[in-house]
This record gives structure tokens, sequence and C-alpha cells, in this order.
């Protein structure tokens, strides 16, 4: 177990990889990689109806559907040295959404889901967990499941979430260990080829993006190898029990394990997304307040007088405003109209301009605060008075 | 309906404040306020107010424009049809129907398409022509009809009032 490992290096947040030669085989392959995933679109609908169909078959369904897998790009490969399934309990590493469907094929092993119901659920090599009782758990179910004598396996991910497998398995859960006695472990490996090498499970990304970047690319090799089966010894616990699995893949696939649990990682992606938007944001305001920096002194000059009339209008709103109408007066009925939206300033931030120099100095369109042109008209009132009237001596 | 009266008055003050016609003066008293208003209003050359600035106060109903609104200088006046409280009697700030004085002719009258503006406008050509048929000082009508000579020593008096200039005797 290795400490120093972070979700960030067990996730995957871009899409496509960074090698130079990797990116342009992408391009490269692009235009035939729309048309792949659009032909496979449809065939994958004919797939889905023949899963459906043909389920009371299993014999036929299943070398049925491992051509039409491999048509729709899904690969299952057995790696060699791998060992006989003896276990009713596979649990394997999780890497991407089709990690069940490429097992399911290879060796006709159900893993539980709560997205669908019962019948629907095993037509794709699902077992449904959703019940309308309170009192039955995933685990009875799972139980019930393996007590029945279809001989069905069990296939488990205690990961619990996907990751890309380079660098560590995030830690396993108890689950199986409460199921069954026996596991047996089984290493999953993911490999695309190298001119659309686009990368599964990226951090956030939709089911339907996976799948259609699935259909994307020629096709996605699924290896994996069955390990010997682990049996629990005597007094064992469920956590040693599982971290004994959990070694065996790791080992397996040549990586180490690790404390981070799913929850983390899903931490990681809120804070990850979370970070983002803040970014962005702080972007669009930079842009913003340069904007302003570089503005004509024509709409200054007009913004001020918008904000003579109406103190309360936020100085970047009445310029974004005069930017687009280049007018005073339609600035201001937009904004009387509630056309546009704002946050009112406060009163108190309102009138502090009104007293600072630079805002009551008079300009020549006769548009200064009120308080100024009241006075200014006065004195000069007074002023023409004096002079008209010769009274010099009275006021000297 | 006091949020139409309000954008109406915003705009009227934006229009004020913009194309302010000669010698007039005229905004909300405080930013919080819309409804309260202060004027000045320069003494017409020519007549006996000439070169006074002239305090005024106007008050809007919260159903403005429908309603007219009340004005009152705050400075003291001497004038036919000023009452000697400050309060301005002309016909366009009396809704039609409603005439204290019983002659003035409706078209002369408030109506919404009326305007603060306008109202200012009618204040100045008042001091200019006073109308000595209305009682609202009747002191005033009186020494305007009979002794012009004194009518304009106390308005000339009233004029350095205002401008903060003592009399010269």
């Amino acid at each position: 177990m290795s400490p120093n490992i972070e979700v960030e290096h067990l996730v995957q947040k871009s899409r496509f990889p960074k090698a130079v030669y990797e990116t342009l085989g992408i391009i490269a392959y692009f235009p035939f990689g729309v048309i792949l995933a659009v032909l496979r679109v449809f065939i994958a609908v004919n797939a889905l109806l023949l899963t459906v169909m043909l389920s009371n078959y299993p014999n036929i369904r299943r070398p049925l559907l491992k051509v039409m897998s491999g048509v729709l790009g899904l690969i299952v490969v057995e790696k060699e040295n791998s060992s006989t399934k003896n276990s009713r309990v596979l649990v394997s590493n999780y890497l991407s959404l089709f990690d069940h469907i490429a097992l399911h094929l290879a060796t006709g092993s159900y893993t539980p889901t709560n997205l669908f119901s019962v019948p629907v659920a095993l037509y794709f090599g699902l077992i449904s967990t959703l019940t309308n009782d309170n009192n039955t758990t995933e685990r009875t179910i799972l139980k019930q499941f393996l007590a029945s004598d279809n001989n069905n396996s069990l296939l488990l991910f205690p990961e619990g979430a996907t990751t890309n497998g380079k660098c560590a398995l995030l830690r396993f859960s108890n689950v199986p260990a409460l199921i069954s006695e026996n596991l047996q472990p089984v290493a999953l490996r993911i490999t695309r080829p190298s001119f659309a090498n686009i990368n599964l499970s990226v951090l956030g990304s939709k089911h339907y993006t996976e799948i259609l970047w699935f259909f994307f690319v020629p096709f996605t090799k699924f290896e994996y190898k069955l390990l010997e089966a682990i049996q629990r010894s005597e007094d064992e616990s469920n956590e040693t029990f599982m971290s004994r699995v959990e070694i065996a893949i790791s080992q397996e696939l040549n990586i180490s394990t690790s404390n981070i649990t799913k929850n983390d990682k899903n931490d990681y992606k809120k804070k990850y997304f979370l970070e983002l938007a803040e970014n962005a944001r702080k972007r669009n305001n930079h842009h913003v307040t340069l904007d302003n920096f570089e503005e004509d002194p024509e709409i200054l000059r007009m913004a001020a007088q918008v904000t003579d009339v109406l103190p309360y209008v936020p100085q970047n709103v009445i310029v974004a405003n005069l930017r687009r109408t280049r007018c005073v007066d339609i600035t201001i009925t937009n904004i009387l109209d509630g056309t546009i939206k704002f946050t009112p300033l406060p009163p108190q931030a309102s009138k502090e301009p009104k007293t600072t120099p630079k805002k009551t100095e008079p300009n020549n369109f006769g548009v200064g605060s009120f308080m100024d042109r009241k006075t200014k008209l006065i004195d000069e009132a007074r002023q023409r008075y004096i002079k008209k009237h010769g009274l010099h001596h009275l006021v000297q | 309906m006091a949020g139409s009266a309000l954008r109406r008055l915003m705009a009227e003050y934006k229009q004020l404040t913009l194309n302010p016609p000669e010698g007039i003066i005229a905004g909300p008293t405080s930013e919080e306020n819309y409804f309260e208003w202060e004027a000045l209003i320069t003494g017409p050359e020519g007549t006996c107010f000439e070169g006074g600035v002239f305090p005024a106060k106007l008050i809007f109903p919260s159903d403005y424009p429908l309603s007219p609104p009340k004005m009152s200088f705050t400075c003291d006046m001497f004038h036919p049809n000023i009452y000697s409280d400050g309060r301005v009697c002309i016909s366009i700030l009396h809704a039609p129907g409603d005439d204290p004085m019983g002659y003035e002719s409706s078209n002369e009258r408030w109506s919404p398409v009326q305007s603060v503006e306008k109202i200012l406008l009618s204040v100045i050509s008042m001091l200019a022509e006073p109308n000595d048929e209305s009682g609202a000082n009747v002191d005033a009508a009186k020494m305007w009809r009979d002794d012009r000579e004194g009518f304009n020593k106390v308005a000339e008096t009233l004029v350095r009032k205002t401008l903060g200039i003592p009399t010269s005797k």
C-alpha cells in the first residue's frame, strides 16, 4: 500500500490523451470514428432486441451476443494462465461502464444493479437489487441468488467506482465477503488502439457520452484473467479476507492498493467541478474589468449621465447596456422599465460618489450633482444681479 | 401604482437633468424619496422678479401622474397667485373639476400629459404675468392692481433676499 497516492492519480480528467502522436492519430481517425459510431448505434439497437428476444435460450444467446459485441467494438480476451472459474462469486477491479458486459459475455456471471427492475436486468446480465420490500437488502437478494440452484455466478465490483487502472485500486468494500466464503479475483485490463486512445471513464462524464465514445473507437479490448479462488480461512475477519483479494488483484495488475474510497473520489469530483466553475467565473470577471478599462470615453461620459439620474444602478450594468444602445435615453428607459436586471447599490454607496471631488465637478453638459447645480444657479444669478445693479459696494 | 409613479418621476428627472430649461433646476430632495422634489426658479427677465432664484417644493401623490403634484415656495413670496404660506395657485396644478376659484379654463388644467417641466414653466409665466383675478393673496392682487411701484419694491426685496444681497436702504 503506497501512502502518497492521491485521488487525482486514479481518475481521468480529459477524454483525450496528452501525447502528440496520439492526438494526431485521433484527428486523422475522427471522420471514420463518427461514421462507425453512427452505424454502431443502429447495430446496438439490434443487439439489444436480440438480447431480449433470446433471453430464454442462453446457449444461443451468448455466442451470438459475443459476435454482436465484437461488431460494436467490445472484444473480450482471456489472458493466458487464467485459472478456470471455480467460485460462484467473482470479484473484479472496476474500470468502465462496460466491464460487466465484457465479463458477462466471457464468464456468464451476473452483476447486481439498482438501475433496472427484475426482468429487464436479467436480459443484460444484471441482477436487480430493487425491491418494494424494505426488509430485503441487497445482500439478502444476492444470497438468495446464490442459494438458488441455477448455478449462475455473481460478479462484484467492490471498489464501487471506476478508476483509470493505472495507479492503484480504490479501497474494497466488504460486501463480497459478507455474501460468500469463497471469492475468485478477476484482474481486468482495458486497452484501446493507440491511434484512437480515447480515455475510458472520464471524471463526471455521463453514461451516454461513454457509450458514444465507445462506439467511436474501432475497438476496446477487455483482457481478463481469472486468479486462484481465495477461500476464507477460519476466524478471518471480513476486512482481512477482502484485503487478500485486493492484494491478489493489485499484484496481478502490477498496481498498488490504496486507502482511497469511492466517497473520496466523489468528493474529489465535486471539488474539481467547483474549481472549474470558479475559474470560468474568474475568467469572465477578468474579461469585464478589462473591457471597462478600455472603455471608450464617450461611453464613460454617457454612463456618468445615467449615474446622475439613477445613482443606485451599478456602473458596470450601465456601461454594458450603453455599449449596446449607445444612447443615454434608451438605457435609462431600459433600466426604468426593468428590462435590465441588476442589484441596486446601497443608498450610502450611491451617495458617496456625489461628495467626491471627481463626481461633483461640473461639466459642460449641465449635468453635475443636484446640489452643485443649485449652488451654481444661485451664484450665477447673484453675480448677474450684482453686476446689473452695480451693487458691489453692498456685498463687499 | 407607486411603481409607475416612481418610474414616471425618474424619467422626468432624467429629462430635466439632461435638457434643463433655462433658469430652472428641479430634482428629488433625496435619493430615497422621489415623491418630494426641490426646484429653483429664476425670476423671468423684464419683470419685477428678474434675477431672483426662488426655491420651491413639489410634493407628488402616489398616483402621479393621474393627480397633480402640490407646489409651494419655501421662500417669502408676495404674489397675487401665491398664498402667504407659499402654496402656488395656478390652473395646471388643479385637476379638471377641482376648481376652487371657478374661472380656470379646463385646457390649462392638470392631466397626465403635463409634466414637472410644464408646471415650472407655467410658474415662470405666472411670475411674469400675475392673474390678479385670483384671490390667493388678496393684498398682493390689490397692490399689483393699484400700486405697481410698491409691488415692484416688495418684489425687489424678495429677489435680493433669495440671493443673499442686503437691500440698499
